[in-house]
């Protein structure tokens, strides 16, 4: 009888154990599926832009403004992260806008290798938040002279998420081996970005832009050290493309506002270039 | 029970007393009796490691277990450092055990020797590292118990008497293993193959794949082989269900799924409960036949770990228990897809951690679809009536306990 009893008493609690764990995985697995489609159905592609050393969250504006000339265009959001991982936004992404500016800058923009490193885990931080925010699934991403360096060591680095994908990547005058000029020189950071290239994703296309303003280089960095990013794009992704554009405006720090690098952004980033905002 | 019932049951009764008079399967009996304690508790923590203390583990997704429970990671990391350990002496243990048992003479030169040849065969020069207890675990249970028995066969020869033999005979047998672990890379076919079958597994392919495959996997992993289909598979890496799950996503209703017979719609949420073989429903088996409360074998195979129950049994490369563990996966899987060709309930195309209970995969691949919850709970009734007849005949030998 008193086997019996605890054989009951044991078979009421598995199920009340069963059921719990029933309903709590059921609400769970619901509430997974259901952000899963938010993302998985999401039609937004964002433009990520990110500024290079010295520069703030404002450094893209001109661009944005040539890029909306011809119409109403996209709108603009601006993101800065602080050294401690806060970030303050201003801008806005507009309703309907599936192609909005984002531009991600941060609070400590020295140069360096270090800094870049620590640049591009703020940028991991950043970009969680956004694509918890707007539920992208794809984006695609432009990067001024070091901003070019930490969307690269962000793809090498802490892409392991699978279920947002950069599309496209440019990337403007960035020294992929920093300030030398000859890759028999080559620095850590270009060791290091070469040994993780297994990691860039195999579906990106890269469109690496260098300025010419004299024979060596843009003014500030060397053309081969812009030229160094085929060793780590080429092959690693689906695409890669090396151009260079001179004559005014070719100098490192015009590069983003150069009238043919913001046809070739249209041409090859943009999805609905110098269309209306899309309702 | 009917005339052939009858025959089946003498003839299967006389297998089973062939199998259990043989002298390896019985020292293997004795051993694993021998090891129970340890036994259950290396599948408790490997139940508990892969279940609360992995990040895709059943409990540590469902309750957001590293970030409410305090102390999660640390903890989470001992765990996962133990695990590998306790195999690794497990082994060793049943090495040591099975080669004493096996052996006419007792002596114990030849466990010794034994241990020496598993743990420094698996050395691998090349690299000059270590061995570490995952090189010898619960993936080279079966060789390991081959190596023993060779070694208790060899110390039983008339020529192995006296010190001097034996010692010659034990440092010639180690100098053989750390030789043929050294050039491991070129004869270790077994690990390849497993590797391109796995790869095979996981690519759209003709529905063969389907209903082989579990079958070649149960075959390995009740006799302590490294399977086809990893233990703790999502099956949700291969290329239908890629795109099964891409249309479930972009539609309310899936009726209408790109691939409607997969491993992932059919195999993971009906026929692998308790892992390979459906351990599980050998369980609910062993339960029903001895009237008794579940032992502590259950929680591994709750998770769908299956070799720890397997050896807690023991049923590990025992023939009789074979048969059902190869049918009744094989007719479950047959009934899930007749279900789903009628269209019964939806396809189980949503990822779910390995560890999810049985019948709960059904319910949550499924995005909470009552009925299929439902056919997993019958289908597990039915394997578990599959399981039966074998199971009583286990008993009758008390090959099971």
């Amino acid at each position: 009888m008193k086997k019996q009893l605890r054989l009951w008493l044991l078979l009421a609690l598995g199920l009340l154990v069963a059921g719990t764990l029933t309903i709590s995985s059921v609400q769970w697995m619901k509430s997974n599926v259901s952000s899963a489609r938010v993302v998985h159905n999401s039609r937004m592609h964002p433009v990520i832009l990110v500024p290079g050393s010295s520069a703030n969250q404002e450094r893209f504006n001109t661009l944005v403004t040539l890029l909306n000339q011809q119409a109403r265009g996209h709108s603009l959001l601006k993101v800065t992260v602080a050294e401690n991982g806060k970030l303050s936004l201003s801008g806005e992404v507009a309703a309907g806008d599936n192609e909005p500016y984002i531009v991600v800058a941060f609070a400590n923009n020295s140069d360096g290798y270090t800094n870049i490193k620590r640049q591009a885990k703020w940028f991991k931080t950043a970009f969680s938040y956004l694509t918890g925010r707007y539920h992208f699934n794809r984006f695609s991403a432009i990067g001024h002279s070091n901003g070019g360096l930490v969307l690269t060591l962000f793809l090498e680095k802490y892409v392991d998420d699978d279920t947002v994908t950069m599309n496209k990547l440019m990337t403007l005058g960035s020294p992929f081996n920093l300030e030398e000029s000859s890759l028999a020189n080559p620095t850590q950071m270009y060791t290091d970005m070469m040994k993780a290239r297994t990691k860039l994703p195999k579906s990106l296309d890269v469109i690496s832009v260098a300025g010419i303003e004299n024979a060596s280089g843009d003014g500030i960095v060397p053309l081969a050290s812009v030229e160094a990013g085929r060793n780590i794009f080429f092959g690693a992704v689906h695409s890669f493309t090396q151009l260079t554009v001179s004559g005014t405006d070719a100098q490192h720090s015009a590069l983003p506002q150069n009238q043919q690098i913001v046809d070739m952004i249209k041409q090859n980033i943009l999805s609905n270039p110098g269309r209306d905002r899309q309702q | 029970m009917g005339k052939i019932g009858l025959r089946l049951d003498r003839i299967l009764t006389r297998l089973h007393q062939w199998w259990r008079g043989l002298p390896w399967p019985a020292a293997l009996m004795t051993t694993l009796r021998r090891l129970r304690a340890f036994l259950l508790f290396t599948g408790a923590l490997s139940a508990i490691t892969a279940s609360v203390f992995s990040h895709n583990g059943f409990f540590a997704a469902v309750y957001d277990l590293p970030h409410r429970m305090p102390g999660w990671a640390p903890v989470g990391h001992a765990f996962a450092a133990a695990t590998p350990v306790v195999w690794g002496l497990l082994t060793l243990a049943i090495v040591g055990l099975f080669t004493y048992e096996v052996q006419r003479r007792r002596d114990i030169f030849a466990p010794v020797t034994a241990i020496a040849v598993v743990v420094l065969g698996s050395m691998d020069l090349s690299t000059m590292r270590p061995p570490t207890f995952s090189d010898f675990g619960s993936d080279r249970l079966l060789v390991s118990l081959v190596i023993a028995g060779f070694v208790a066969w060899l110390f039983d020869r008339n020529w192995a008497r006296g010190v001097r033999p034996r010692t010659c005979l034990a440092l010639g047998v180690t100098v053989f293993a750390i030789t043929i672990g050294a050039t491991r890379h070129y004869w270790q076919l077994a690990v390849v193959s497993s590797g391109v079958i796995t790869s095979v597994a996981n690519l759209p392919g003709p529905h063969v794949f389907l209903f082989l495959l579990p079958v070649v996997n149960t075959l390995l992993i009740w006799c302590g082989l490294p399977g086809v289909l990893p233990t703790l598979n999502s099956f949700s890496s291969s290329g239908w269900s890629t795109e099964n799950l891409d249309y479930a996503l972009s539609h309310a209703h899936g009726s209408n799924l790109p691939h409607l017979l997969t491993l992932m719609t059919t195999y993971a949420p009906f026929a692998n409960m308790g892992g390979a073989g459906m351990t599980l429903a050998l369980l609910c088996a062993v339960v029903i036949a001895r009237r008794k409360v579940p032992s502590a074998a259950f929680l591994p195979s709750l998770v769908n770990l299956p070799l720890p129950a397997l050896l807690t049994l023991p049923a590990l490369l025992d023939p009789v228990l074979l048969i059902p563990a190869i049918i009744a996966p094989l007719v479950v899987q047959l009934l899930a897809a007749g279900a789903l060709a009628l269209h019964l309930f939806a396809a189980n195309v949503f990822e779910v951690p390995p560890t999810t209970p049985g019948p709960l995969i059904a319910l949550l691949g499924t995005n909470g679809d009552w009925r299929a919850g439902i056919f997993a709970v019958v289908m597990l009734a039915v394997a578990t009536l599959i399981f039966l007849p074998f199971v009583r005949i286990a008993l009758k030998e008390g090959a099971v306990s």
